[in-house]
């Protein structure tokens, strides 16, 4: 990244945080809480000290981190209006996430030392993702968590990085076999565990590396019907699949029922109107699951449809920095990871979006970097460090090459 | 605080947080954009970026760019593409420090590197390796900058140096012009002369330009007093 960027990304971070001190500020307002007003000076704080300070320490793409940032920080915003208590959880699981989005940007940077690991990296990974099978819990129709030592986790969050890494591994060394295997088991073990909205993300990712890598279309097209062909196993074979389909196709059938989730998103939605009804002063704690599931929902219905197209094109921003990186990388291996992790981010947010506005079906995954969870917010954020990782490549070797040629002109 | 005070208040600071979001979204897309600016800039002044020298087909002279890592053969999707070998014959990886990696596909082909058998464990090319595979030669050129050890010749004849050729017994002689650079006599194999006929550089009668005044990093005053070394 040029200097010249590097000095004026202080003034992206300004209204990021004149936009948190604001908000909280407000909600202290409306009942005196403390609390918040503890988090007017705090979040801002920690907003400046993530995009500028710790960019200084770990080199990382500024852009990046900052629309990251603000995005993490909206859904902190978010969870706090509607849930203090989840507000408060949700920082917790971004300063893990923190730590996680580090170690990810690391592992990139030390990839050629630690490469060895692969073997290990795939076997934990499989055996992770049998872990639900052995000893989940059942939630939401599907068996994708497991709590040990008191903390509930979903495996399959973790894993997409596993699923990243060892893709972009496998397919920078031309073992397109094992890197369907790999991939096949994992997707055999999500329809077990009847987790098919993160079983639909890694068939898309694994479809789009293994496209970007061979470059055929054969491969494209088979996995293309072989995507049809599983949706329309998966909608024969199971009845809650069915029903949202037909919640998608007609969710006023049903108002009060089945349908209900949905059709209380786009009526808040349309409360919610250009402007939104104004922070604290919606209701989208009627929507079921608005934290996890509806969290989109809930902020158009406060901020409003224009805040809401701002924060689609964010993670489009996200989105096209990511493909970037990609295309400025020095190796097909740090190609294939960033662009799958950009696609991920992608592909995540417009499945879960298009479910809350009712464009597709509905599906169990979650809003990047603002839904509540801790796993999902982790794996969010470690996705993003081996982006950063990637881009954080990308300068080192674009040094080198003027290094090289200063080099070459000396001698 | 009054419920219609606070109501007032927060539809006012709804166009607030839209506006910040707005600038937010597009002092992102600025910087995005003016940071494209200055990485193609970057790129023009360093046409060479991502790669680390050329390898010359000897039999047709053509030579074509050698990036870090890719592949030798005759598909379209190879790196170094070369009609008459396999569709993918061998990978190769830059590794500074012991030079590009060469990776055989396919072990029944016999490689030959200046003329010895390619083995594991000496499977590197440096700046002016010959690869030959079944017939087909190609030379590696190599940027000067990289960081290379030094290429061991396999045919190097032993010069013996008396002392008394450090010994100066009469004066050498003053240049007073430089001679006409003369061209490369006729050779059987013109394609063995990869560097082309061209006139001396105007460096040599002139002194080339300052270079803008730049702070060193600690690694290129280490590499600068290595390669002094």
């Amino acid at each position: 990244m040029s200097d010249a960027v590097k000095t004026r990304n202080r003034w992206l971070v300004l209204p990021g945080m004149l936009f948190f001190f604001t908000a909280y500020l407000l909600l202290g307002l409306k009942e005196f809480d403390w609390q918040a007003f503890v988090m007017a000076i705090f979040v801002p704080g920690v907003f400046f000290l993530v995009t500028v300070i710790l960019p200084k320490l770990i080199p990382a793409d500024r852009i990046l981190l900052t629309l990251v940032n603000f995005l993490c920080g909206l859904g902190v915003l978010v969870l706090f209006r509607l849930n203090p208590e989840r507000g408060f959880g949700q920082a917790v699981n971004y300063a893990v996430g923190l730590v996680g989005m580090i170690g990810c940007l690391l592992i990139v940077r030390f990839w050629p030392q630690i490469k060895w690991t692969m073997p290990l990296i795939v076997i934990a990974a499989v055996g992770l993702m049998a872990l639900p099978l052995l000893i989940g819990t059942v939630k939401n129709g599907a068996r994708a968590w497991v709590r040990i030592a008191g903390v509930n986790f979903q495996p399959s969050e973790i894993i997409k990085v596993a699923l990243l890494l060892v893709c972009s591994f496998m397919l920078a060394r031309r073992m397109v076999i094992p890197t369907l295997a790999f991939a096949g088991v994992c997707l055999g073990l999500l329809f077990l565990q009847r987790d098919l909205g993160t079983a639909m993300l890694y068939y898309a990712i694994t479809l789009i590396l293994v496209y970007v890598s061979t470059g055929s279309l054969t491969f494209l097209s088979l996995g293309t019907l072989g995507a049809g062909a599983g949706a329309v196993i998966g909608y024969q074979m199971n009845t809650y699949v069915q029903n949202r389909v037909k919640i998608w196709q007609n969710p006023w059938d049903d108002p009060y029922g089945v349908s209900y989730q949905v059709v209380q998103s786009m009526v808040a939605m349309v409360n919610g109107g250009p402007w939104g009804t104004g922070l604290g002063l919606g209701s989208a704690k009627v929507i079921p699951e608005v934290e996890t599931d509806f969290i989109f929902a809930a902020v158009f219905h406060e901020f409003g449809l224009i805040f809401g197209v701002c924060v689609i094109l964010m993670f489009l921003m996200i989105f096209l920095r990511g493909v970037g990186v990609a295309m400025r990388a020095r190796s097909k291996f740090h190609t294939l990871l960033a662009l799958g992790c950009s696609c991920f981010i992608a592909i995540q947010t417009f499945v879960i979006i298009g479910g809350n506005i009712n464009m597709i079906p509905l599906t169990g995954v979650t809003l990047p970097f603002l839904s509540y969870g801790g796993t999902s917010m982790v794996s969010s954020l470690c996705i993003m460090g081996l982006l950063q990782g990637v881009a954080n490549a990308n300068e080192r070797g674009l040094e080198e090459d003027q290094l090289i040629a200063m080099l070459g002109e000396e001698s | 605080m009054g419920e219609t005070t606070y109501e007032l208040l927060s539809l006012g600071l709804r166009y607030w947080f839209i506006l910040l979001i707005f600038l937010t979204l597009l002092r992102a897309y600025f910087l995005m954009r003016s940071d494209r600016r200055a990485y193609l800039q970057t790129l023009r002044q360093l046409p060479d970026a991502g790669l680390i020298g050329e390898v010359v087909n000897l039999a047709t002279g053509e030579g074509q760019p050698l990036p870090r890592e890719g592949m030798i053969g005759a598909s379209r999707s190879c790196d170094i593409r070369v009609p008459e070998l396999h569709r993918r014959e061998m990978e190769f990886v830059f590794r500074p420090g012991f030079g590009v990696k060469l990776i055989p596909i396919h072990r029944k082909h016999q490689v030959l590197i200046d003329s010895e058998p390619l083995i594991k464990g000496v499977d590197y090319a440096l700046h002016g390796t010959v690869l030959d595979i079944r017939g087909t030669q190609l030379r590696f050129r190599l940027f000067a900058g990289l960081d290379l050890p030094m290429r061991q010749t396999a045919f190097a004849p032993e010069v013996q140096v008396s002392q008394s050729s450090f010994d100066v017994q009469e004066p050498l002689p003053i240049i007073t012009s430089i001679p006409e650079p003369t061209p490369p006599a006729d050779s059987t194999n013109e394609m063995e002369m990869t560097w082309q006929f061209a006139p001396l550089p105007p460096e040599t009668f002139e002194p080339a330009p300052q270079p803008l005044i730049r702070r060193r990093r600690r690694s290129e005053r280490k590499m600068g007093e290595d390669h002094h070394e």
